[in-house]
């Protein structure tokens, strides 16, 4: 009989799993290839990365007409509605993806979509005139197609209210039930009143959108076509600043965490961030889009923005950087018309021409579902990794690198001939001018 | 008055539209405006001519009317507010309106200021939320006076204060342990059950051990132990020692009787092959005669002891022998001769009675006892315990004197004084083996590498190694007198970037090389040029190596005749020959000092991998090789430094709703105020530091300059975002 020295594995194991112990001597004279290590491992993650980057995780389809609008409700997740430019209103249910119920809100344009802060009705407002409150859950169950364009019509609004001209826009408070809407002029609603509260009017052109301050709830701004973005406070019920862009703007919004911050979605393709208390020269300027920017909104988090533009990408930047970190596009994504982020911050909406409400991840290669701790452990150390070494050109071109249709590249290109042109052409005239008396455009 | 009026509204109307962007002109608004102003004026140009026609009815001088009417407007206090037009009033009312909202949203500032500068961010943000605090009603104030009294009773009796009362819940929640108190309990549990494993797993493998000498040291201790116990019990309390003592002997007794003691394991076993095997039949017969021969020595002994007894009572050298201990005896006493007396004889037959009788009695007392009580446990223990019965009554008899038959004065027959003694006996012969100074080896060599190790011989190899070492570093010094290889010398020039360890390092070698530059190396160089002319030599021979060289593909006899005398055409070697490409210069070729040595140079594949130019955050090389220094992996450093290291900026719950930022955020914005402030003065510090060093201030809202004006950004085809 042989006897050996014998030992079991699964003595040396973790109660808790499978997980070895492994022992480590963090002395730097043992690890005297550390930092190569590192910057490999900095590598590998920026690769991996990439090869994780699969944003796009569905589409809503369903609607028969570009859609217009899209709205979150402020304290669910799951829910979404979108309405469409036939005036049909959907109530999406995300993680389903189908519909929990569907109207034909409007004649026309579905203008404006809000739901209220408790998150118990939908509000909205079209060209035809009328504002319409909708109770969120709706008790008819969608089967199949047949039935769902009968329910269509079961489906009736709670109250509604009709105004004197179309409405173009539709704001909540995000701390009581006031509205706002835009049009013609600014209209304050009171949800019990059948006649707005105030009018705000400033010029006589149309406002295209109007936004709430989510923060500073008493401070709201609009947009209108004449160029102009227009603050109002709604304790005093005046307007109280103008600012005059150089093109129109289609979509503001709020920074949720900064109080006195918008970002501005503009006609030139950019979007400019503001201080709303120096208005004499925006923040930060966006570039990256080459057609207009139709939408924009922030993350819950205050730190970066999406938006969409008619070049049929959607971009998302972070505040303080003048070019996005991130842009999706699909082969068969149309012009943006509007954009949205999640509550939760980890997904992004898009809807646009072709019907389709798509949804994304705002980290393009963010795992879903529930991490283990060593798994989120790993993600932060890779995390930390590549920002360690971002700056060394390998990985900085592996990080920075993406692919955009021929189009988008092409006209990218095209406005970057132009600008560069545009800057020859003034140095040159500044150089052969009088010194100090061309002045630097601000 | 008209005068003054419009003279006020036009300087209103200036200071509302000198800032061009926060009224834009709406055409409408300055439509109205316009028509406003000029009815206005009209107005005004037909009044005085009115009043003056009055006043020059009355006689009044106009001239001075008149200029008192200009002078007016300055004396202050004496112009009359004038009613303002509509457009000009809400104009004042916009203005301030976002004069005090601009005002107001300053309150958010610090709370920004920290979040954009907050190490690490966690959403959704916790709620602040105020809530008020009761007071307990067991303080009672210190009353002096009737009145404070009387004020106290009618403020309690009308309960204005209210007694904090405890509810249900309240009380269990005092009552119950804390979570620290559960803990603590819970570790300590934790601690006791992992000792009783602990020794329970030692006590156990102390069981198992095979080794008798492991368990024979067991014995002995436990021996001594427990007769130190009884013997110590025997000091305070006799009459318990003496029980014990009996019931000790019970067990003796007993075991006796069972006759175990004469039962050996190895006896059987060798019994049963004593059929067949003949040795182990020897063996047998071996050890019975070997027994008897004790047994006889035993007696022998004995007999001896009462013969001493008899005659002299001093002799304490002698140890008290014992009849189960005949290892012992062997050990001390003498060859025993093997001759029997006939005394002994008696002896034996005298002892034999008394034990016999004394067996008996005990038997008796036995009987007795069993029938009192159960039977005792049987065990492994008996042995022993009987052995510990045998020392302790040896102890007892010395202590208590009572014995008549034995010596006053006798050492304890431990079997450890044996053991002492034959330690002591290794030891000598030990020390006697190895040499008395040295106990372990020493040697002057360090061993450092496995080889070393292989290499080394214990024994007198120290002195002569040091030795040896000490030689050849002689040598070695010898030998590194100058030398010069000027095909190995190679000079560059160092680059822009000033890397502080790079500095640090030559700072640290400076010294080192000033006192090299005194040495005898230099002289040569300098004396004679022999060196120098050797040096261009290698250096053009570099360059020449480093040239790529002409290819001649032309073999003899082809095309022509070849032999020893016949040489190639010049046409023909021309002909197949490939040209190599002249190679550029390279960039020191300009340098008549320098052999640059291409190949072992940094090759272009790490070039491309290294940073061409400081990365933008970074002010300073040394901020930035600082930031990629160390290493954050678990690998590289200690489990919590990494955790640490690898926290996260921006920590956000999945599926958890983010409001928007609320005002409950600003009850705890001291913090931030603080952190703004801060932030502020080291701004000016920095700026007062910029300005002392002639730098511009870069000014942070000059980011928009960017738009439209003359930053590049680079374009390539791969990276478009």
């Amino acid at each position: 009989k042989l006897k050996v020295l014998s030992r079991n594995s699964q003595d040396y194991v973790r109660e808790c799993g499978q997980v070895q112990k492994v022992q480590h001597n963090p002395d730097p004279k043992l690890h005297p290839f550390e930092r190569a290590r590192e910057y490999t491992r900095a590598l590998n993650a920026t690769k991996l990365d990439k090869v994780f980057a699969k944003p796009f995780i569905g589409a809503l389809s369903g609607h028969i007409d570009s859609i217009w609008k899209l709205a979150n409700v402020p304290t669910r997740l799951s829910t979404l509605i979108s309405g469409s430019c036939d005036g049909e209103l959907r109530v999406w249910d995300i993680p389903q993806r189908r519909v929990t119920w569907k109207a034909q809100a409007h004649r026309g344009f579905v203008r404006g979509v809000v739901v209220e802060r408790s998150g118990k009705n939908v509000i909205t407002c079209g060209d035809d005139q009328t504002i319409k409150v909708w109770s969120l859950d709706q008790s008819t169950i969608m089967e199949d197609d047949d039935e769902q364009d009968e329910s269509k019509e079961n489906v009736k609004p709670l109250h509604e209210f009709l105004g004197k001209a179309g409405f173009l826009d539709i704001d909540c408070q995000w701390d009581s039930d006031l509205l706002v809407t835009s049009g013609m002029q600014v209209d304050l609603w009171d949800m019990n009143r059948s006649e707005p509260l105030h009018s705000f009017s400033w010029g006589a052109d149309t406002i295209n959108t109007v936004k709430f301050n989510r923060v500073e709830t008493n401070v709201l701004s609009s947009t209108a076509s004449d160029r102009n973005i227009v603050l109002y406070d709604i304790r005093s019920k005046t307007p109280i600043r103008k600012l005059v862009m150089k093109m129109c703007t289609n979509s503001l919004c709020w920074n949720p965490m900064e109080a006195f911050n918008f970002t501005i979605a503009c006609e030139d393709c950019n979007l400019y961030t503001f201080d709303m208390r120096k208005l004499q020269q925006a923040m930060n300027v966006h570039k990256d889009h080459v057609r207009a920017a139709m939408s924009v909104d922030y993350s819950p988090t205050g730190r970066e923005f999406v938006s969409g533009s008619y070049d049929q990408t959607v971009r998302i930047f972070r505040v303080s950087e003048g070019h996005s970190r991130e842009v999706y596009h699909t082969k068969r994504m149309q012009r943006v018309f509007c954009v949205k982020f999640s509550a939760d911050s980890k997904f992004v909406f898009s809807g646009s021409d072709d019907t389709n409400v798509r949804v994304w991840k705002s980290q393009s290669s963010a795992r879903l579902g529930t991490l283990l701790p060593r798994q989120k452990q790993q993600l932060r150390y890779r995390k930390q990794l590549k920002k360690k070494y971002v700056h060394m050109p390998e990985i900085r071109r592996i990080e920075r690198h993406r692919h955009v249709p021929k189009s988008i590249y092409k006209a990218t290109e095209l406005r970057h001939i132009m600008s560069s042109a545009a800057e020859r052409k003034e140095s040159r005239r500044r150089k052969h001018s009088k010194p100090g008396s061309r002045k630097f455009k601000v | 008055m008209s005068s003054r009026d419009s003279i006020g509204m036009n300087n209103l109307s200036d200071s509302g539209n000198d800032s061009g962007v926060e009224d834009g002109p709406s055409p409408v608004n300055l439509q109205a405006d316009i028509q406003k102003i000029a009815k206005k004026s009209r107005h005004r140009s037909e009044r005085p001519s009115v009043r003056l026609a009055a006043t020059g009815s009355t006689g009044v001088d106009l001239g001075a009317l008149a200029v008192l009417r200009k002078e007016l407007p300055n004396v202050d206090g004496f112009v009359e507010a004038a009613p303002r037009s509509k457009p000009e009033q809400k104009r004042i009312a916009r203005k301030r309106g976002y004069e005090e909202i601009s005002e107001d949203v300053n309150k958010w500032q610090g709370i920004v200021h920290q979040q954009r500068n907050a190490r690490q961010l966690s959403f959704p943000l916790d709620k602040n939320s105020i809530s008020i605090i009761k007071q307990d009603n067991k303080f009672q104030p210190l009353m002096k006076t009737e009145l404070e009294k009387e004020m106290y009773e009618l403020l309690s009796g009308a309960e204005m204060i209210k007694p904090k009362e405890e509810s249900a819940e309240d009380k269990a929640v005092r009552e119950a342990m804390t979570l620290e108190e559960v803990l603590e309990r819970n570790k300590e549990s934790w601690r006791l059950r992992t000792l009783r494993n602990k020794l329970g797993k030692k006590a156990h493998i102390r069981n198992k051990t095979k080794s008798k000498k492991f368990h024979r040291i067991l014995k002995k201790d436990r021996l001594r132990k427990e007769a130190s116990n009884l013997e110590q019990l025997g000091k305070t309390e006799p009459g318990r020692a003496l029980d014990k003592l009996q019931k000790l002997d019970e067990i003796r007794i007993e075991e006796r009787m069972t006759l175990k003691h004469k039962k050996s394991k190895w006896a059987a076993n060798l019994q049963l092959r004593a059929k067949t095997d003949k040795t182990a039949l020897a063996a047998l017969q071996e050890n019975s005669r070997l027994h008897e021969e004790m047994v006889n020595k035993l007696k022998k002994t004995k007999e001896e002891e009462e013969a001493e007894d008899d005659s002299e009572e001093d002799d304490s050298d002698t140890d008290d022998s014992d009849e189960h201990d005949p290892e012992a005896d062997t050990q001390n006493s003498t060859p025993a001769p093997g001759v029997q007396d006939k005394s002994y004889k008696k002896m034996k037959t005298f002892w034999g009675e008394y034990n016999r009788q004394k067996e008996e009695e005990m038997k008796d007392q036995l009987e007795e006892i069993r029938r009192q009580r159960k039977q005792p446990k049987k065990g492994q223990d008996e042995q022993t315990i009987e052995e510990a019965n045998k020392m302790i009554k040896d102890k007892l008899k010395q202590s208590t004197k009572s014995n008549k038959g034995k010596k006053k004065t006798t050492c304890s027959n431990n079997p450890d004084v044996n053991d002492n003694v034959k330690i002591n006996e290794y030891e000598f012969t030990f020390s006697s083996m190895d040499k008395p100074d040295n106990p372990m080896n020493e040697s002057a060599v360090r061993l450092r590498t496995l080889d070393d190790m292989e290499n080394f011989k214990p024994d007198k190899v120290a002195p002569v190694a040091a030795s040896k070492t000490l030689k050849q570093v002689a040598n070695n010094k010898k030998k590194s007198l100058p030398e010069v290889d000027a095909s190995k010398i190679r000079v560059l020039e160092t680059k822009v970037l000033e890397s502080s360890v790079v500095k640090d390092f030559f700072n640290n070698d400076s010294d080192s090389d000033e006192a090299e530059n005194d040495d005898p190396n230099a002289d040569l160089f300098d004396e004679d040029d022999l060196a120098l002319d050797e040096f261009n030599k290698a250096r053009e021979a570099a360059e020449d190596a480093a040239q790529p060289k002409d290819v001649c593909h032309a073999l003899p006899g082809w095309g022509s005749w070849t032999g020893p005398d016949i040489k190639m055409s010049a046409k023909i070697i021309e002909r197949f020959t490939d040209k190599a490409p002249k190679k550029a210069p390279s960039k020191f070729s300009d340098k008549k000092n320098v052999i640059y040595n291409e190949e072992a140079d940094l090759h272009q594949n790490i070039r491309n991998r290294m940073v061409s130019e400081l990365p933008f955050p970074f002010l300073q090389v040394s901020d930035w090789e600082a930031s990629i220094r160390g290493p954050i992996g678990r690998t590289f450093v200690p489990e919590l430094v990494h955790r640490k290291l690898i926290e996260p900026a921006l920590v956000t719950e999945i599926g958890a709703v983010i409001k928007p930022m609320d005002q409950t955020q600003l009850l705890k914005d001291n913090r931030a105020k603080q952190a703004v402030k801060d932030n502020k003065k080291t701004k000016n510090q920095k700026k007062e530091e910029m300005e002392k060093s002639g730098e511009k201030p870069v000014r942070p809202g000059n980011q928009l300059i960017e738009f439209g004006s003359s930053k590049k950004r680079k374009f390539s085809r791969k990276s478009v975002n």
